[in-house]
């Protein structure tokens, strides 16, 4: 419903009735209240809260709404698109399936804010914080905006899905990563990776389905809906990944989270001992 | 008596899924193996075992054998061997005109069908579109009717207590029908029925002839204490009253008729007018509200049309959901024959004059 349209509304079916009746109904009265607001606000307070913590003071931090923002934005803007091409895709289900990259940015955007803490000693330990606080923070934002009312099992798989592949693809792209930060080249794998991940997890049931039809059913439907569904996650990864590229504050973070050494700094020009000029 | 002749028809009267038991070990004989997946198993047909029809599918070469006499050799039978017409992407296959022939306590019976077979997930399975009915022609006073049997091929061997009773003018006889398509040309067997204000005593009667089946209704006649019952509603073309003392079927009934006293269930209605059409099935959703009709107290039957476009709403959370539905004169839901669901049911919000959202329904 818009925004504008609370208060006392008249609703009216019609429908070719030839002459069994009239093509508009009976007009039905029904008292719209505006939804409230909070549950909207709720992931966005959520974010500005954990701003507010020790190790976010400073205004470096407040790039991460840029990210979100526009991450929310440009999804919002391509669900209007979709709608007014006309996809055959029910309105409701439509929304519902923008939203979950959404709601997995928020949770990005949480564990890029919460990264001093996640990172532990160990990798296992490390990556098991970031899927918790990935998961936590989707799931906050799945429940305030009412994205499970509708269609909950499937949302909840697929956001749990979505939570998962990106946490495993971030881990593994720190341990592939970790001699050496190189922004373009964890970029290029962590394509890669959320690819092979989503290939994985989609794959058995895609055999199970080949061999129940006795192989009538092409490669390429398992490929093409992987692939996009990479793409859309990778998409939803990239402008944090650019943020930390760009933002030496983030960049840290980044690095922190995934186990990449600190560079060691270049040697000094020290002039050599006597033992050594000996040598 | 109306002895019933055997019809075929070019549109499925009924459509039935069938149990398949499927099997692995290969019967006594087979055709020689096709390339591609073969599905075996056997067609059970109700109960009666001596019925199933043990059969071979080919799938990928789309091709169908049946052990039309059941002796477990699948290649002694040449009327049995069928090409599939329709074929999808997946493991949906059509095959067409297929003779069957059942065992009855008074012959053999012959049945006209389509086969569906479907091979989607982890079992096949199976359907049948029925194109063969029994028919012949009674008169009641004043008028003619076309009266038959859709048999139930899965019921009880020679029994017709699940079968449909088809009941139409003698004119409309070369119109299509199914028997479950709204148009209420058939109802359920019914051993006691009212039409056209005759109470009639109705015995199935099955006679053999070289061994086929020779079925044939015979109608008798009865005097019953009748009710006056009012109906509201307007353009009614059929009315069928059903779970009472008699199956009462009333075509384009006037706003007061005589029924059999006694107690109904909410009635079915075919609903017409200038070339519109629409039904309502009450089944079991009613079965609480009855219909009592006295032989003092006229009973009012509200239903019928006008019909109305009603909308009903509900909030969801941040969602306003919008419900449709089509109802008579006496809140009865009905849905429109030949609904084309390009066009669906739309509608509009206004806040005071002012159009604020509209959109379509959707079928579901």
């Amino acid at each position: 419903m818009p925004l504008n349209a609370g208060g006392k509304l008249t609703i009216v079916a019609s429908s070719g009735l030839g002459a069994l009746g009239s093509r508009d109904g009976l007009p039905i009265a029904y008292n719209w209240g505006l939804p409230s607001i909070a549950p909207l606000l709720l992931p966005w307070l959520a974010i500005l809260g954990l701003l507010a913590l020790k190790p976010n003071h400073g205004w470096s931090a407040w790039w991460i709404w840029l990210p979100l923002a526009g991450l929310a934005a440009g999804w919002h803007c391509l669900e209007l698109a979709l709608q007014s091409l006309r996809t055959g895709l029910p309105e409701e289900m439509l929304e519902v399936l923008l939203d979950i990259p959404v709601a997995l940015a928020f949770g990005l955007a949480a564990v890029w804010l919460l990264s001093n803490y996640l990172r532990q000693q160990h990798h296992l330990l490390t990556f098991l914080c970031l899927l918790l606080t990935l998961a936590g923070f989707s799931l906050l934002v799945a429940v305030s905006w009412s994205l499970m009312t509708t269609n909950s099992l499937q949302v909840g798989i697929v956001l749990a899905v979505g939570v998962l592949v990106s946490s495993v693809a971030l881990s593994l792209g720190g341990l592939i990563c970790r001699g050496r930060y190189r922004p373009l080249g964890l970029y290029l794998w962590l394509f890669i990776l959320l690819a092979v991940v989503w290939l994985v997890i989609v794959a058995p049931s895609f055999l199970f389905a080949l061999m129940t039809s006795g192989g009538r059913i092409a490669w390429n439907e398992l490929f093409v809906p992987v692939l996009a569904v990479a793409t859309v996650n990778f998409a939803t990864l990239l402008p944090f990944l650019i943020l930390s590229s760009a933002s030496p504050f983030f960049r840290e973070r980044l690095k922190a989270l995934l186990h990449v050494k600190p560079e060691v700094p270049p040697p000094l020009n020290m002039p050599l001992s006597d033992a050594q000029l000996k040598t | 008596m109306v002895s019933l002749e055997y019809q075929e028809t070019d549109y499925s009267v009924i459509n039935w899924g069938v149990s398949l038991t499927m099997q692995t070990v290969p019967f006594k004989k087979e055709p020689v193996a096709a390339s591609g997946k073969i599905v075996r198993g056997v067609l059970n047909f109700g109960a009666d075992s001596s019925n199933s029809i043990p059969f071979v599918w080919q799938r990928d070469a789309g091709k169908l054998y049946l052990d039309l006499n059941r002796n477990q050799d699948l290649t002694d039978d040449p009327a049995g061997v069928f090409l599939a017409g329709k074929r999808f992407t997946y493991a949906c296959e059509t095959f067409t005109n297929v003779h069957l022939l059942f065992n009855t306590a008074s012959g053999t019976c012959p049945v006209l069908v389509d086969i569906e077979f479907w091979d989607y997930g982890s079992r096949p399975s199976c359907n049948l579109a029925v194109r063969s009915f029994w028919q012949g022609k009674v008169t009641l006073p004043g008028r003619d009717w076309q009266v038959g049997i859709v048999q139930n091929v899965l019921s009880q061997k020679g029994s017709f207590e699940n079968s449909r009773l088809l009941l139409r003018p003698w004119e409309k006889r070369s119109q299509s029908f199914n028997a479950y398509d709204g148009s209420l040309a058939t109802v359920p067997f019914s051993r006691k029925l009212f039409i056209d204000g005759h109470a009639c005593q109705l015995e199935w009667i099955t006679g053999s002839q070289n061994g086929e089946a020779k079925p044939a209704l015979q109608f008798t006649e009865q005097s019953v204490p009748l009710g006056e019952v009012k109906i509201t509603g307007q353009f009614i073309r059929r009315l069928v009253l059903p779970g009472g003392p008699y199956l009462v079927v009333l075509d384009q009934p006037a706003a007061s008729v005589q029924v059999p006293t006694g107690s109904y269930n909410q009635p079915d209605i075919r609903l017409g007018q200038n070339g519109a059409e629409a039904f309502c099935q009450s089944g079991q959703s009613q079965l609480g509200r009855r219909v009592s009709v006295a032989d003092k107290t006229p009973a009012v039957l509200n239903v019928g049309g006008p019909l109305t476009n009603s909308v009903t709403a509900s909030r969801h959370g941040r969602d306003l959901r919008l419900d449709y539905r089509l109802v008579g004169a006496g809140g009865e839901t009905y849905q429109l024959a030949n609904q084309d669901r390009s066009q669906p049911p739309e509608f509009a919000i206004y806040k005071g004059d002012k159009k604020v959202a509209s959109g379509k329904f959707e079928f579901g």
